[in-house]
């Protein structure tokens, strides 16, 4: 049997930032599902305390036949958030996406971008305390991953947690000040970010990494 | 993750007298109480309680600012708080958050179905016409078929049967359907087969349309055997819901015999007393026809419109027997099923 993940084990703190980096097909993902309760583990348990929020697909958890306002209205309700409270979060999240008239469009005319911002703001309105990132802040605009990084700098500085995968590593450092390299299913290093990244490069070929 | 805060001795203290005298849990929780009164007197809000984590939330608590007494200023959060257990306002909140899903989950769906056009409403009204309209029509009007009011005979065994075939027919491509968000979040996906046949239940609502029209085609009027409706609409909702369970797994199991699983209940319709009433079936395949779950439905759904009876005990007893199997196997299975979903789709 071939393992996603096998013993990963690792805590995060209040007021951290990870980054999982490693090659494609190296569990990052993976972790950040079994995180999210999106798999659950076949051993081993995760221990969540506090609110999720997640952005873990290009998709961004989006139904394309629906509108950015129906979209946002459906996950916060499966966020966690009263039908109440996600009806009347829904101006914020128009405003926070800056999506203008188009939050009233279906999804499938968006781009990825604009998917990834609206994805982003519905995530932020649950109030989440740990936020899981898998590369889709590499989808958005120079603008708006300045609003993403600012954002989650805002949530670790209150006691939260990001957890962040991709392979733009200096977006990434920005972001997370702590690195878990991870190389197929396993974890290679942990630690601060500059480190663990030299880790990581020691491993690839040169010239292959950014 | 533990998120809890660094809050020293008194924190660790605090949660000590918390867990281990329980006699201290409503001095913990009115120490909360307290806090959250001064919190709002003084109209500072130092710390953000996430919502779902509010006053009042029972069992494990987060993000609960705590007073101490003897330290005004100081604010920490408690590695616990155990709160008096509420369970009827528990259960009310959980009802409520079941309630709330499933209408989101419904209402998206049945913007799947009907579009969100100007014309959605007229497709509503004229799709279960578009659907079995020809059928009715061809043993209404062109065909000779014995019996009181074929017509009718034949839509009070429609108007059950589209409700579960079509809640079957979305149920099986419910969770395709629903794949990026499964693949970004977590929550009860158990509920999702229900509302495949919530949404169902929202075109089926419509159909009995058909049932008003061939009333008055054949000239019959309702009887004081209506009353028996909710009941029979009960339990053919509660035979969607199981089948939808059901159909949701084996469309994830056997994608490739979709189109076969959808003849199968199909065929159920032509194996019952569909095109004819039970009375006027042979003797010999009445007893095999009375296997068929929906043998029950369509002959009580007769007995209200059409000859004016409350169904016998056996046609809803035996359908809901038969729905509650089908729960009882395909709900757990369900359960235990949904952690491979995400791999799967």
């Amino acid at each position: 049997m071939t393992w996603g993940l096998r013993n990963v084990t690792f805590s995060a703190s209040p007021g951290e930032g990870i980054a999982l980096i490693g090659p494609s097909g190296s569990g990052k993902t993976t972790t950040l599902r079994v995180l999210a309760g999106v798999y659950t583990p076949d051993e081993g348990r995760v221990l969540v305390r506090g609110r999720v929020g997640s952005l873990l697909s290009t998709e961004a958890g989006l139904l394309s036949l629906l509108t950015g306002r129906e979209n946002a209205l459906l996950l916060g309700v499966l966020g966690g958030l009263s039908r109440k409270e996600s009806k009347r979060a829904l101006e914020s999240v128009k405003e926070r996406s800056g999506l203008g008239d188009a939050f009233e469009y279906p999804v499938s005319a968006y781009s990825q971008g604009m998917r990834a911002r609206l994805g982003f703001a519905v995530a932020e309105e649950a109030e989440p305390s740990i936020l899981l990132l898998d590369e889709v802040h590499e989808a958005l605009d120079h603008e708006f991953r300045s609003i993403v990084q600012e954002r989650a700098q805002t949530l670790v500085n209150a006691g939260g947690v990001v957890v962040a995968t991709g392979h733009d590593h200096p977006l990434l450092e920005l972001l997370c000040s702590r690195a878990i390299y991870l190389h197929q299913g396993s974890i290679r290093a942990d630690g601060a970010f500059s480190e663990v990244q030299s880790v990581y490069f020691d491993h690839v070929p040169a010239g292959t990494h950014t | 993750m533990d998120q809890r805060a660094e809050g020293g001795p008194t924190r660790s203290r605090l949660g000590r007298v918390a867990t281990s005298m329980p006699r201290c849990r409503w001095a913990v929780h009115t120490l909360l109480a307290t806090y959250i009164a001064r919190e709002r007197a003084a109209n500072i809000s130092p710390i953000r309680r996430t919502r779902g984590a509010r006053a009042g939330t029972t069992g494990r608590c987060r993000g609960y600012a705590t007073y101490v007494p003897g330290e005004p200023n100081t604010i920490v959060e408690p590695a616990l708080v155990v709160q008096p257990r509420n369970r009827l306002a528990s259960a009310a909140r959980g009802l409520r958050t079941v309630v709330d899903l499933l209408r989101a989950l419904t209402e998206a769906d049945l913007r799947f179905r009907y579009g969100r056009g100007p014309l959605r409403f007229l497709r509503w009204l004229l799709e279960p016409f578009a659907l079995v309209g020809v059928y009715l029509i061809l043993v209404t009007f062109v065909l000779h078929q014995p019996g009181p009011a074929p017509g009718l005979s034949l839509a009070a065994a429609i108007v059950p049967f589209q409700l579960v075939m079509l809640t079957v027919t979305n149920a099986m491509v419910a969770l395709d359907i629903r794949r990026p968000i499964l693949l970004n979040m977590s929550f009860r996906r158990d509920l999702i087969p229900v509302s495949s046949a919530l949404t169902e239940s929202v075109s089926f609502s419509a159909s009995f349309l058909l049932v008003v029209v061939m009333m008055a085609v054949y000239r019959i009027a309702p009887t004081l055997a209506l009353l028996w409706l909710p009941v029979v609409l009960f339990v053919t909702l509660y035979v969607a819901v199981s089948a939808a369970y059901a159909a949701s797994l084996l469309g994830i199991w056997l994608r490739e015999l979709k189109p076969f699983l959808l003849s199968f209940v199909r065929m159920l319709f032509f194996l019952g007393p569909g095109l004819v009433p039970l009375s006027q079936t042979s003797s010999e395949v009445r007893g095999l026809l009375e296997l068929n779950p929906f043998t029950g439905l369509f002959e009580s759904y007769r007995d209200i419109f059409l000859t004016g009876r409350a169904p016998a005990a056996w046609q809803l007893v035996y359908p809901l027997a038969i729905a509650s199997v089908l729960l009882v196997v395909f709900v757990p299975l369900f359960r235990a099923e949904q952690r491979q979903f995400a791999k799967v789709l």
